[in-house]
């Protein structure tokens, strides 16, 4: 399953010495800014449509969420500058109030609050009580996406799903 | 990062006034989840490089507000038909509710009577009278029992937390009509749920319909009990009262013992002649056991007690009273009376005297 989708938008871009660049994310209506780099987050749910007689569904901004919803957390980003980003690393915390649903076994996480980030399906779970086994996708705490190199003005998304505790 | 589900059942104090007021305590994840109000926040730091340099890592953060998801149950406690006689009052159903939300809620509470006819929790039959006077009540001394003058009234439960849950009774009267054995009357108790967070009770809840909004939004996600719909914010339960009556069938007979001509020998009832009477009682079978029976009976004019011969519970052998009851008793102002043991269904019991023809 691939979590990259890739769009070409050339944009002209300046470097500049930034803290933090802070975007609204789409659970948010609100403008992005056109920055060397430009990332933002949203959380989507599944909702179901009916239309004609046949039922389909849809990922929309999440709304309504309650507990045992399933969420799409998206990350999109796009390299605003005229050279390539390299090493470009993505990381989210997997929110409290949710657990991983789903995940990849080749995708990067940690299991130990940020301690290691490993491929999940070598993820090893260590309880309260010491005893290890394989890693669940609820025992996800931070997911972590690294790509590489992004062309410039490529834009892409990464995401994973979870479920409202 | 593990997350323990703890199902936790809480004892709560009670408070004065009409309300039941419960007493939460915290856990990390209730029933129905995460709890309303939690701001789920998906945070994203991105580090890179460009060519060679490292940059300074860029951020993003989006936010979503969960909303209110409102689950109850109420259950009844009883394992089978609360067994009532005729006239009895205050008598018990008792039920549990549970809050499984993921907030705190306020609970109305309606007791209703089913329709004659109406399918019964226990059975075997249908609904066919009502009970009067009914009321619901809290456990107010969380005993598991109906307690008259101690467990307060009550019409909504206040402030009951996540997975918090308590006690119930639906109290009532039999009330002073022709009832039979095995007569049936259906009780139903049901909870709605209504906003916490202030006291007194909170306004029913309605779910949100259309866009979310900036307040915790409501979604129904109960089921469906007695009386009501999944998803409508309400659940009911019903339970019976079935009376068991003992019912009594009195029988006077009599029997020439002797007369001073033929002794015993086919006696004759002439003056001097001693007559044996007996009152015969009967209680039907299956039905309740009758206790403290009372036998009055009066001597005719043209006869005479004879004294000590009352016989109190004696049995009765192919509808003829047998010679087997005990002495005891009382004749006062031409009336004989005694007070018989417990007589349970199927059974019959004497009152057995001799009186002597003037």
């Amino acid at each position: 399953m691939t979590h990259f989708a890739i769009a070409l938008i050339a944009r002209k871009a300046k470097l500049a010495a930034y803290a933090a660049l802070a975007f609204a994310g789409f659970a948010y209506a609100g403008p992005a800014f056109a920055e060397p780099v430009s990332i933002a987050s949203s959380i989507l749910i599944e909702r179901q449509f009916t239309e004609g007689g046949t039922t389909r569904s849809e990922w929309v901004v999440a709304d309504k969420v309650v507990p045992g919803d399933i969420l799409r957390f998206v990350f999109r980003y796009q390299n605003h500058e005229d050279t390539a980003l390299n090493d470009f690393v993505i990381n989210s915390p997997v929110p409290e109030a949710v657990k991983v649903r789903s995940i990849d076994p080749e995708q990067i996480v940690s299991v130990d609050n940020a301690k290691s980030f490993v491929r999940f399906d070598q993820a090893i779970f260590s309880d309260a009580d010491g005893s290890t086994k394989a890693a669940l996708p609820e025992h996800i705490t931070h997911v972590r996406w690294i790509i590489n190199s992004i062309n410039s003005g490529e834009s892409g998304s990464v995401y994973y799903v979870a479920t409202v505790r | 990062m593990t997350r323990q589900t703890c199902s936790v059942r809480r004892r709560l104090v009670l408070f004065a006034g009409t309300a039941l007021a419960a007493l939460a305590i915290s856990t990390p994840a209730y029933a129905e989840g995460t709890a309303a109000g939690t701001v789920i926040t998906n945070n994203v730091t991105v580090d890179y490089r460009v060519g060679s340099v490292q940059q300074t890592p860029a951020t993003a953060s989006a936010q979503v507000t969960v909303d209110r998801k409102v689950n109850l149950t109420v259950t009844r406690e009883d394992t089978s038909a609360v067994i009532v006689s005729p006239l009895q009052q205050r008598v018990a159903t008792t039920f549990r509710l549970v809050n499984l939300s993921n907030d705190t809620l306020d609970f109305v509470l309606a007791a209703t009577q089913l329709a004659t006819g109406s399918a019964t929790a226990f059975g075997p039959g249908t609904d066919v009278f009502d009970v009067a006077d009914v009321g619901v009540f809290q456990d107010t001394n969380s005993n598991n029992i109906y307690d008259e003058g101690v467990d307060t009234p009550v019409t909504f439960v206040d402030e009951l937390a996540a997975d918090g849950e308590l006690i119930l009774f639906v109290v009532a009267n039999v009330p002073d009509i022709v009832l039979a054995t095995g007569d049936i009357a259906t009780v139903r108790l049901t909870a709605t749920a209504a906003g916490g967070g202030a006291a007194g009770q909170g306004t029913v809840l309605t779910e949100t319909t259309g866009a979310n909004t900036d307040q915790v939004d409501t979604v129904f996600a109960d089921g469906s009990g007695s009386g009501d719909a999944d998803n409508d914010g309400m659940f009911g339960a019903i339970s019976d009262y079935r009376v068991s009556r003992a019912t009594l069938t009195v029988t006077k007979s009599s029997t020439v013992i002797s007369d001073p001509v033929n002794s015993t020998t086919n006696p004759k009832i002439i003056p001097g002649a001693i007559v044996s009477f007996c009152v015969a009682i009967s209680n039907a079978a299956g039905g309740a056991t009758a206790s403290g029976l009372t036998v009055n009976a009066q001597i005719d004019s043209d006869m005479d007690f004879v004294p000590d011969s009352i016989r109190l519970n004696g049995s009765v052998s192919s509808g003829s009273c047998n010679d087997d009851g005990t002495a005891g008793g009382s004749f006062n102002a031409g009336v004989v009376s005694g007070t018989l043991g417990d007589l349970g269904p199927g059974n019959a019991l004497t009152l057995v005297y001799r009186a002597e023809v003037k």
